[in-house]
């Protein structure tokens, strides 16, 4: 027999649709509209002033056969989260360890260190062009007091990329604090066990801490390698792509196609070859994570 | 390795699960970040008023006059150039509401003009009057985003020789689809005590390209660690370098064949010469120079280079006196025009002249109120808009008025005074301008890049210009290819 459902049942669903309905229509106005119109002018010749003809697979193939320029921010793009990645996330885990130790004032350092990552990106982004000032920044006055060879830093093709590195990493407090919080959920008793059996402190990190830990990294590679693809602010600042192409990165191509040369269609092929790749790697990350992922209360085979 | 629930009450799965969605979602969203971001603007259809339009056609013929006599507001999208010059702006157009009561102007200051006007346009709220670039007006002229103004023009007499040569930037297909608005009237300041110091007459500066290295050369002083710590001129600027390019007889573009000619060889030859020039310094170094404080283009900054003497000379417009006047109040410089290879009088046609014009989006309800401030603007008040916001006016009758005008708001001590007829005679004799094409942003990226090339050492000048030709001629080829489907219905053979 068909259960009825009830007049409560209706009104409450009904006035839960209502009450979302504006995060309803904004992400289907403003999110799966674009995100699907832009599919469809990948395959078009888009100006954005005049109407979209249809040229099939004609942009893909001009990207991935004819323009060097992709290529060139491709790689850029790669080596740049090739660096920036695995440091962020290392180093973030260091000073979230240090920041987890129970001395003085603990919470002025723990402000200290995220205070940057909620500065305006254009700020920061203009600090760093200061302080890496190959003749008057302060990086080379520190490095040049100890003698160590002095970089031209943005103005340096071969340096440009690790200083943007450098520079995005300053930022660093968002991945920190959720390692924080991960630490603070490790339960203390696997330390005391730990202890008792007569594990240092190296021991306990790389053996409980590491492990108990794995969602977070997991999660912060997931978004700081999807954050890495999507650098721009800075670059657009900065170095708009300079010296020779050394900071040509893919979203900034991605912009100049669709802005400055009204090549919509082929900024839309751009957005969609980048969305494919992102969506790729990440349910390849997903795939390992079994492998090394590990939950709380998780019993292994 | 195979992971089972514990029994508790939240399982291990579950939260496995929900991770696992987050980064889905996450990277999801990740990557449609930018794909938003490229279609914003291509969010909406195609403005009504341009779809199946041709350069503008539709609009020359159905123009869409509808001055009713009720008080009307036309939304101006302009240029944001930051709060003084903005205000002086302002100021014109409150001018023009007190002569035309029923007209008011609202003004949409923008330092992203060129991307809102695509996406107003796109999403069919055009702004009724719309200040443009030179590299990019002809691309929105050959898309039909603009209407022609010929009509307009000759019913108030103006014609195209009253403008100096910024009304090519208008011009497409014969047609004229904007009013210049400002130039860029571009001289070269020389510092005086730069000049002393290295025992040159600080009252003869170069008048020939190569002086200008000659004494650029005596000039150069660097310290231990080959930081530049004086330089005479610094070419890392890449538009300057379109300016060099016509001085040496170069183009970068043939009418007749529709060719790009980047790699003609008087480019070729000219782009060498920068390079011999910069490989005394190193582009690393010279780019270091630039980027210390006040080391940019124009001294507008305290303790900036030419304040400090450590520049000898620089690229720039009559806007410059109140910079010095603000930020190197103590230095004695002077103005002369734009060097040339000989010296000649007969040389002066190779200025460059760059600089914005002004038009009328397609579809705009009020095309004769918004065509009444455009010629109140820049021609009626040509001059004062010019003088009052340091922009070089295009309209020829008003150059003298300007002159005056810029005497008087400079004051009759300043040290601009004795310089001023040097940018009346660059506005007069310059004739040539940027590639009137509808590519000209690309072109200007691919020669930016080329130069940078060249000027690393990464290329030779032969080898870069060679690409930016193959490369600006494809994308032109097609932009042009683009514009006959939508004449014809279909692809030419």
């Amino acid at each position: 027999m068909k259960r009825r459902v009830s007049r409560t049942t209706v009104r409450n669903t009904i006035s839960g649709l209502l009450f979302i309905s504006p995060w309803i229509v904004g992400l289907l106005v403003f999110t799966c509209y674009p995100v699907f119109a832009s599919l469809y002018y990948s395959f078009t010749d888009y100006n954005i002033l005049q109407p979209p003809h249809w040229i099939g697979l004609a942009n893909y193939s001009r990207l991935l056969t004819q323009d060097p320029l992709f290529y060139r921010a491709v790689f850029n793009t790669l080596y740049y989260a090739a660096l920036w990645v695995p440091l962020n996330i290392v180093l973030s885990f260091l000073i979230a360890l240090l920041l987890n130790l129970n001395v003085r004032g603990v919470s002025i350092y723990r402000t200290i260190f995220f205070l940057p990552s909620i500065m305006p990106q254009i700020a920061s982004a203009l600090l760093w062009a200061w302080i890496f000032n190959p003749q008057f920044g302060l990086a080379n006055a520190i490095l040049g007091s100890f003698d160590i060879p002095t970089p031209g830093w943005f103005s340096d093709p071969n340096w440009s990329k690790p200083s943007l590195v450098i520079m995005s990493l300053w930022g660093l407090g968002t991945t920190m604090v959720i390692f924080l919080a991960g630490l603070q959920d490790v339960p203390r008793e696997l330390y005391e066990a730990a202890e008792i059996d007569g594990a240092g402190p190296v021991r306990k990190t790389w053996n409980i801490t590491v492990p108990m830990l794995t969602p977070a990294i997991f999660f912060n590679l997931v978004i700081g390698i999807i954050q890495s693809f999507q650098v721009f602010t800075t670059v657009y600042v900065v170095t708009q792509g300079g010296p020779v192409d050394s900071t040509l990165f893919y979203l900034l191509q991605l912009y100049r196609n669709a802005f400055s040369y009204f090549n919509m269609g082929y900024a839309s092929a751009m957005a969609w070859l980048f969305f494919a790749f992102v969506l790729l790697l990440t349910l390849g990350i997903l795939k390992t994570s079994g492998r090394w992922v590990y939950y709380e209360g998780e019993i292994r085979k | 390795m195979g992971v089972e629930k514990d029994g508790s009450g939240i399982g291990a799965m579950s939260r496995r699960q929900f991770l696992g969605r987050v980064m889905l979602t996450g990277a999801a969203l990740g990557a449609f970040g930018p794909l938003v971001a490229a279609c914003g603007a291509a969010g909406g259809k195609p403005s009504s008023h341009t779809a199946g339009t041709h350069e503008g056609r539709k609009a020359t013929q159905v123009p869409q006059r509808a001055s009713s006599g009720n008080a009307v507001t036309l939304r101006v999208l302009w240029n944001d150039w930051g709060a003084l010059y903005n205000k002086y702006m302002t100021k014109i157009g409150d001018d023009f509401t007190r002569a035309n009561p029923t007209i008011k102007i609202q003004w949409d200051f923008s330092g992203e003009f060129e991307t809102q006007l695509l996406t107003n346009v796109a999403g069919g709220r055009p702004p009724d009057v719309a200040f443009t670039n030179y590299t990019t007006q002809t691309a929105l002229a050959q898309k039909g985003t603009l209407i022609p103004l010929d009509d307009y023009f000759k019913a108030a007499d103006i014609k195209p020789d009253d403008f100096n040569a910024m009304f090519k930037y208008s011009l497409w297909k014969g047609k004229s689809y904007a009013i210049p608005g400002g130039a860029d009237y571009y001289v070269l300041c020389w510092s005086k005590p730069v000049f002393e110091a290295v025992g040159l007459d600080p009252n003869k500066p170069p008048k020939t390209a190569d002086e200008l290295i000659e004494d650029s050369k005596r000039m150069l002083k660097k310290d231990s660690k080959g930081n530049i710590e004086r330089i005479g001129y610094n070419p890392v600027y890449s538009d300057q370098f379109i300016r060099w390019l016509h001085v040496f007889g170069g183009r970068l573009y043939d009418p007749d064949t529709n060719k790009i000619t980047a790699d003609d060889p008087h480019n070729v030859e000219m782009m060498q010469w920068l390079y011999d020039y910069v490989k005394l310094v190193g582009a690393n170094k010279l780019s270091t120079f630039q980027s210390l404080p006040g080391g940019g283009e124009e001294p507008d900054t305290g303790g900036n280079v030419f304040a400090t003497k450590r520049l000898g000379f620089f690229i720039t417009g009559f806007w410059v006196y109140q910079e010095l006047d603000q930020y190197a109040p103590h230095i004695p410089y002077g103005l002369t025009t734009f060097p040339t290879l000989h010296g000649t009088p007969q040389e002066r046609k190779n200025w460059t002249l760059t600089g914005w014009l002004v038009a009328i989006p397609s579809g705009v309800k009020h095309q004769d109120e918004s065509w009444k401030f455009l010629k109140f603007a820049f021609v009626d008040k040509d001059a004062e808009m010019g003088y009052e916001t340091l922009n070089g006016p295009c309209y020829r009758p008003t150059f003298d008025a300007f002159e005056n005008g810029l005497r008087k708001q400079a004051g009759p001590h300043d040290r601009i005074i004795p310089y001023l007829d040097v940018f009346t005679e660059t506005a007069k004799y310059a004739t040539k301008t940027w590639p009137v094409i509808p590519v000209d942003s690309y072109y200007d990226d691919q020669l930016s890049r080329a130069y940078d090339y060249v000027l690393h050492g990464k290329m030779t000048p032969k080898q870069a210009l060679s690409e930016v030709t193959k490369n600006v001629q494809q994308e032109l080829d097609k932009v042009l290819t683009t514009s006959r489907i939508y004449k014809g219905g279909h692809v030419p053979a």
